[in-house]
């Protein structure tokens, strides 16, 4: 349970959830959001481990898109199980991130 | 008749009728016998030679007129009745006329019957025929109906759009939540960065502990020193005194506002938790729920599309209805052809009647005439006969009248009758 963050390179980040996501993981999602700017930066999210998602994990995602510049951001969201696939797709995710 | 024939020359042969010829013959062989035999006698070869001779053609001449005799005797005799017999063939024949002449009569009859109920039972099918058109017409009018209100929408929602409707609904709500999530999430953030500051409160006010606490070690002091000097630190200890409890007062008040913060931190603390709450809603209950409806849709679309192929195909079906309805109506065209088929075979077995009549009626005025007797009344009944034969003939060669040629009909429309 929880967000782990390595930093690949410069200008690409790689996070890696497991266990629930949801508002409870809020604390360590804040620590993502402060280091994030607009100049270009490469997240890629594995949610392979993710078992659930709510509507609290959603409005995160959709704040470090925001703090990542918004439609010029470069979010992967990738390993997702079909049911959590399904999730984001009728939230409409799938045009706002590069899922698969 | 044959039979009959032969009787009567075998009695003819025993009439009395040929006895005398016979008898004469006899009597001169037997004479010229005699005489041969004398001039043989008296030997008078040519005279003999002669007589011979002439007996031999007096022989022969009674022969020939002997056969010939009872020829025509037998010839009277078959003769009379030969045309008995030829007056009750007549008679036969006019019995067998008169018989066709009835068997025709029903034959018309039939052939009438025939031609009224085929007449009848066309006339009942075009009327059913155009009815079913007329029926099948208004059901292709009412599917075009129903069709025609598939494609536009009549004012009402139409399912299409009701469907839709829910959808957008759905999203809108989905983005709703997501969105309060959000920015619950943000005011959480918010909330944190405030505790932040309030609790960072608690450290001034640690330095103000600090200084409170060192105000007061330094009015302590001041006290003592105070009190050293005697008489002329008395006012010295009394501003000492004042500053010592300037320190505890601001003493209290740090610990007054220290509390402040505490309750305002747990307050916020409690706020997190009720934002915590807003930010979760379950997202799987409203996915379902969405993924349903897009089923629900997706099944009324189908069955739409479903029941407007089968409508369309239900109209070609009218229309084939029609066509077939026209062909059949187009068939019954044959009747007028069978009247006047029928019409002529009744004209036929009338004529036949006719001169079957007139064959019977001419036997039956000639018997009396050839039982007259003599020969040329029996001719000429016989001629009349023969007669009245010949006119039939020419009747029947007269009659104009084509067969009515049967004509192919499936040409052009049909006329509704």
């Amino acid at each position: 349970m929880g967000i782990n963050v390595v930093r690949v390179n410069e200008n690409e980040i790689a996070i890696i959830i497991s266990g629930r996501f949801d508002f409870s993981m809020n604390n360590d999602f804040r620590k993502i959001l402060s280091e994030s700017n607009e100049t270009g930066q490469k997240y890629s999210i594995d949610m392979g481990a993710v078992e659930d998602l709510d509507s609290a994990a959603l409005g995160m995602l959709l704040l470090l898109r925001e703090k990542a510049g918004g439609d010029t951001a470069n979010i992967k969201i990738r390993k997702c199980r079909p049911d959590i696939v399904e999730m984001l797709k009728m939230a409409n995710f799938h045009t706002m991130f590069d899922i698969s | 008749m044959h039979e009959n024939s032969k009787d009567f020359i075998e009695d003819a042969q025993g009439a009395n009728l040929t006895r005398r010829p016979q008898f004469v013959l006899i009597l001169s062989i037997f004479i010229y016998t005699i005489v041969i035999v004398g001039l043989w006698l008296f030997e008078q070869p040519l005279f003999m030679m002669i007589s011979a001779l002439t007996l031999s053609w007096v022989a022969a001449y009674y022969m020939y007129r002997d056969l010939n005799g009872s020829e025509s005797a037998v010839n009277e005799e078959t003769g009379s009745s030969i045309s008995e017999n030829i007056i009750e063939q007549n008679k036969s024949y006019a019995l067998v006329s008169r018989k066709v002449s009835n068997e025709n009569i029903e034959i018309a009859d039939e052939v009438h019957r025939i031609s009224k109920m085929v007449n009848e039972a066309t006339t009942e099918l075009a009327e059913s025929f155009t009815k079913m058109n007329v029926q099948a017409g208004q059901q292709k009018k009412l599917m075009n109906a129903i069709l025609n209100g598939h494609d536009e929408s009549s004012g009402d929602i139409s399912m299409n759009d009701f469907i839709e409707d829910t959808s957008n609904m759905m999203n809108y709500f989905i983005e709703t939540i997501v969105n309060t999530s959000k920015e619950s999430v943000r005011l959480v953030y918010k909330l944190d960065d405030l505790c932040e500051k309030v609790v960072s409160i608690e450290i001034l006010l640690k330095d103000l502990k600090f200084i409170s606490d060192q105000t007061n070690l330094l009015a302590l002091n001041a006290s003592i020193e105070a009190a050293r000097a005697g008489e002329h630190g008395r006012g010295f200890a009394v501003v000492a005194d004042e500053v010592r409890n300037l320190s505890m007062s601001s003493g209290n008040f740090s610990n007054q506002i220290h509390n402040v913060v505490a309750e305002a931190v747990s307050g916020i603390k409690e706020a997190r938790e009720v934002i915590d709450s807003i930010a979760s809603r379950d997202m799987r209950f409203v996915i379902d729920a969405k993924s349903k409806n897009t089923q629900l849709s997706e099944q009324i679309c189908e069955i739409q599309n479903k029941s407007e192929e089968s409508m369309h195909e239900v109209s070609a079906i009218a229309g084939n209805i029609d066509e077939s309805v026209n062909a059949a109506i187009r068939s019954l065209q044959f009747e007028d052809i069978a009247t006047q088929l029928a019409s002529h075979i009744i004209e036929r077995t009338n004529n036949i009647s006719h001169i079957s009549n007139e064959l019977s009626t001419a036997i039956d005025s000639s018997e009396l005439l050839m039982r007259q007797g003599n020969e040329s009344e029996f001719v000429s009944g016989i001629n009349s006969i023969r007669q009245v034969c010949k006119s039939s003939i020419e009747y029947i060669d007269n009659i104009k009248g084509s067969p009515v040629s049967q004509e192919k009909m499936d040409a052009g429309d049909i006329d509704l009758f």
